[in-house]
This record gives structure tokens, C-alpha cells and sequence, in this order.
């Protein structure tokens, strides 16, 4: 599966959220770990029939068109939030004072 | 009122904003005494171990592997509660793999975490580790009143492997019906009450002088030594039946009276004494017919005990392993 981010800088953007008042982006990242592991999953599904294969490859090709959306989505909320491109970094000004939410 | 132990709420997070975010939320729902480190190495395990205690792991994906750490704060402190919050995919299923081959971890929380359902999850699980410390510290109150100075000379010299044979009653008590009890309440009130009903027995058993040697599960296991060991023992069962059967949760329990082995099991890091032999299997087996509110003893107990209870023959005599021949039995209804 073709992607933008890999499953590592996923889990870097959703281990600096943590928690789900603060965690758009890692929310979005969380469901493109989710589309991953189904893709993988519907990759390694066994066929035992015409109609077992159309259903993987139907669901293994929304799997993708959905990823494909969804890592774009990420992209652009990173980059309206202002994140660093480059490391993955929450900026500062994203972060909730620990009483704050 | 019984103080409650303290629990210990230990807080790894390499991210100081995460941690922080943590720590003040957690402090707030768990009541307990916070410590918070940047990195596992820093924990000293030696203190870690010395309470009751909770680690709280939030794992980063850059951050080194744990599982190793995990694996030494299960040998160190079994008992302790182990919770680590990881990302999904394949972090989460990396510690899930680790728990499979060394059940190092107790829960593994999938971020972002939401803050109410841990600190829910950890509330629950602090409760029971304190109604579980409770419990253990009635037991060490209970073993530190020993009967006999024959059983001081065990206790001051622990040697485990080392072993001495006593003549001594055994009593067995045992909830009955536990299991429809577990299935009406919830695990939170089931495990208050055990902790009533187990404390209030081993109040008695101190009472009539006798020594719990341990809990087991729903009951205890209890031995009386001297030369009025049966009469005490019987006496002790009396006072439970009728105490427990007030409270609404009669025992089964089972007496029986002969040479048992005693000693100190265990390595040098954790010792604790037992009790081994027949008739210890014989209490056992005849706690295990008693029905609740019903006292099985032999009738050697209760000729030796010279006590006036309304007592019955057993219509069956036992068989035990152990004895050549079946073992003549009574039974006291209360």
C-alpha cells in the first residue's frame, strides 16, 4: 500500500497527543492504522472461492482509496496546525496546560 | 478504623508534557502517592517492591524496548499492577506478543487514551490492591501471635527447607456457595466481603489461640497446639459458625487432630510457613463435605476436646490417603 507516512511517524504523531481531548490528528492516524492493518489482514485472507476474491480485492481497494483520503487529511491538518514537517513535533502552542481540558 | 495501605502510582513517560499530563490527571482520580520518572532506568525496584504498588508505563515509539524492565517488575513485585499505554498497530501488538511469552503486563491501553476510562480502570484495580494488602497485613498480624514456643523456634530462625512434626489440631473453613455469591455481586463488593469474613474468622482463631497458617481463596487454613488444642479448636468453629451464619455467610469446616509436619517453605526471598500431613489432608476433605453451617471433625477431636456439643456420627466413616484404615468422623450442626 502506497503511503505518506510511515507506521512509525504515525505512532510518533499519536504518542505526543495521548489523550482524546487533544488528539485530532492522532485520531486520524489512529483509523490509518486501523486501514492498515485491514489491508494486510484482506491481503493475507485466504481464497477458497471467485467470490471469496472479489470480496478481498473489493475491500483491500477501498481499504486503499480510503488511506490514500485519510493520509491527505492528516497532511493538511498538520500543516493548519503547524506542526513540523520534517520531525513530526506538536507545536507548543497545541499543547494543553495540564489542567486546561 | 483500619487505616488503609498506602498504594504507590508510578508514572514512566519520556515526554515531560505527556507526563505531566498524566500525572496531574491520574493524581486526582487515583489518590495515591505519585512518583514520576522520565525513564525506567531511574526506578529503583527494591522500593518499587516494598508496597503495593501501580506502574503506569506510556510507552513512545522511539523510545528503547521495555520488555525486558516489565519482566523484572513482575519478578520483583508479582503482585503489583502493570498498565501500559501504547499506539496502536504494531507497538500494541509488539507488547501484546511480549505479554504472551512472559504476562508481564496486566492491561495495555491503545492511544489516545481516554482519561476517565483509566482512571476508572485504575481506581477499580487500587481498591483491590488495597483491600488485598488488608488482608495481608491480618495475616502477619495473626502470624506474628504464635501459640507455643514451639512454634517461636520456627519463626525465629527461619531455615527454609527445615522441619519439625508437631501434634496439633488442623481446621479447614471454606465460603460455601461461593461461586453463586462471585456471580450475584459484583468482584469490587465480593472481594470486601471475603476480606470481612476472612478477617472476622482469623480474629477468632486468635481469640482461641490457635494460628492461620494461611488463606485459600474462600477460606483458611488454621492449626491449635497444646494439650487443650481440640477443645480450643472446636470451641474456635462454634464461634465462627455462629458469627458467620449473623453475617450471612456460613462456612463449611473440617477438624481433624495428629502429627503434621511443620516448617518454613520458600527461598530466602520469600518464605512462608506451612503445615503438611494426613491429617492436614484429612481437615481438608472433611471441610470439603461439610455443608455451611456444618463442623466435620474426627471423633477423635471431639473425644479429645471433652466438650458438650449436640454431635452426630457420620453414617460414612473417610478415607484419606495416608490412613490404613476409614476414619470415624462427627458432625455438629450449629
Amino acid at each position: 500500500m502506497k503511503s505518506q507516512f510511515s507506521d512509525q511517524q504515525l505512532s510518533h504523531i499519536i504518542d505526543q497527543s495521548l489523550i482524546y481531548q487533544c488528539a485530532c490528528p492522532a485520531q486520524v492516524a489512529k483509523h490509518l492504522i486501523g486501514l492498515r492493518d485491514l489491508y494486510e489482514y484482506q491481503q493475507n485472507c485466504i481464497n477458497q472461492s471467485a467470490t471469496d476474491k472479489m470480496v478481498h480485492e473489493r475491500i483491500a481497494a477501498d481499504a486503499q482509496r480510503a488511506h490514500a483520503a485519510l493520509e491527505e487529511c492528516l497532511r493538511e491538518v498538520l500543516m493548519i496546525e503547524q506542526w513540523d514537517m520534517e520531525t513530526l513535533a506538536m507545536p507548543a502552542s497545541l499543547q494543553k496546560t495540564p489542567r486546561s481540558f | 478504623m483500619v487505616s488503609l495501605p498506602s498504594v504507590g502510582l508510578w508514572i514512566v513517560d519520556s515526554s515531560a508534557y505527556t507526563r505531566s499530563l498524566l500525572s496531574d490527571r491520574l493524581a486526582l482520580m487515583a489518590d495515591c502517592s505519585l512518583h514520576e520518572y522520565a525513564a525506567w532506568t531511574a526506578i529503583e525496584l527494591v522500593t518499587f517492591s516494598q508496597a503495593a504498588s501501580v506502574l503506569v508505563l506510556n510507552h513512545h515509539v522511539n523510545d528503547a524496548s521495555p520488555f525486558d524492565f516489565l519482566q523484572q517488575v513482575k519478578r520483583v513485585a508479582p503482585h503489583s499492577l502493570v498498565v501500559v499505554l501504547s499506539s496502536p498497530g504494531a507497538p500494541h501488538r509488539a507488547f501484546e506478543a511480549a505479554n504472551k511469552a512472559h504476562a508481564c503486563i496486566d492491561m495495555i491501553f491503545d492511544k489516545p487514551i481516554d482519561l476517565e476510562q483509566l482512571g476508572g480502570y485504575l481506581s477499580e484495580r487500587i481498591t483491590l490492591l488495597r483491600q488485598q494488602q488488608l488482608l495481608n497485613q491480618e495475616h502477619l498480624d495473626l502470624l506474628r501471635f504464635l501459640p507455643t514456643a514451639a512454634l517461636q523456634r520456627i519463626f525465629s530462625q527461619p531455615s527454609p527447607g527445615k522441619a519439625e512434626l508437631f501434634d496439633m489440631a488442623v481446621m479447614f473453613t471454606d465460603i460455601r456457595d461461593s461461586t453463586q455469591l462471585i456471580v450475584r455481586e459484583s468482584a469490587r463488593n465480593y472481594f470486601a466481603k471475603l476480606n470481612r469474613v476472612l478477617a472476622s474468622q482469623a480474629r477468632l482463631i486468635r481469640f482461641y489461640e490457635g494460628m492461620v497458617v494461611k488463606t485459600t481463596g474462600d477460606g483458611l487454613l488454621a492449626v491449635f497446639e497444646g494439650a487443650a488444642r481440640c477443645h480450643l479448636a472446636l470451641k474456635c468453629a462454634n464461634a465462627i459458625q455462629s458469627s458467620l451464619e449473623a453475617q450471612g455467610t456460613p462456612v463449611g469446616i473440617g477438624i481433624s487432630d495428629g502429627l503434621v509436619l511443620t516448617g518454613i517453605l520458600g527461598t530466602t526471598e520469600h518464605l512462608h510457613f506451612d503445615v503438611i500431613g494426613a491429617h492436614v489432608h484429612l481437615a481438608a476433605r472433611l471441610c470439603s463435605l461439610a455443608v455451611a453451617g456444618e463442623i466435620l471433625a474426627t471423633r477423635d477431636v471431639a473425644t479429645k476436646a471433652r466438650f458438650n456439643f449436640p454431635t452426630q456420627p457420620m453414617h460414612d466413616s473417610i478415607v484419606v490417603r495416608g490412613f490404613d484404615e476409614a476414619v470415624p468422623c462427627i458432625h455438629i450442626k450449629i
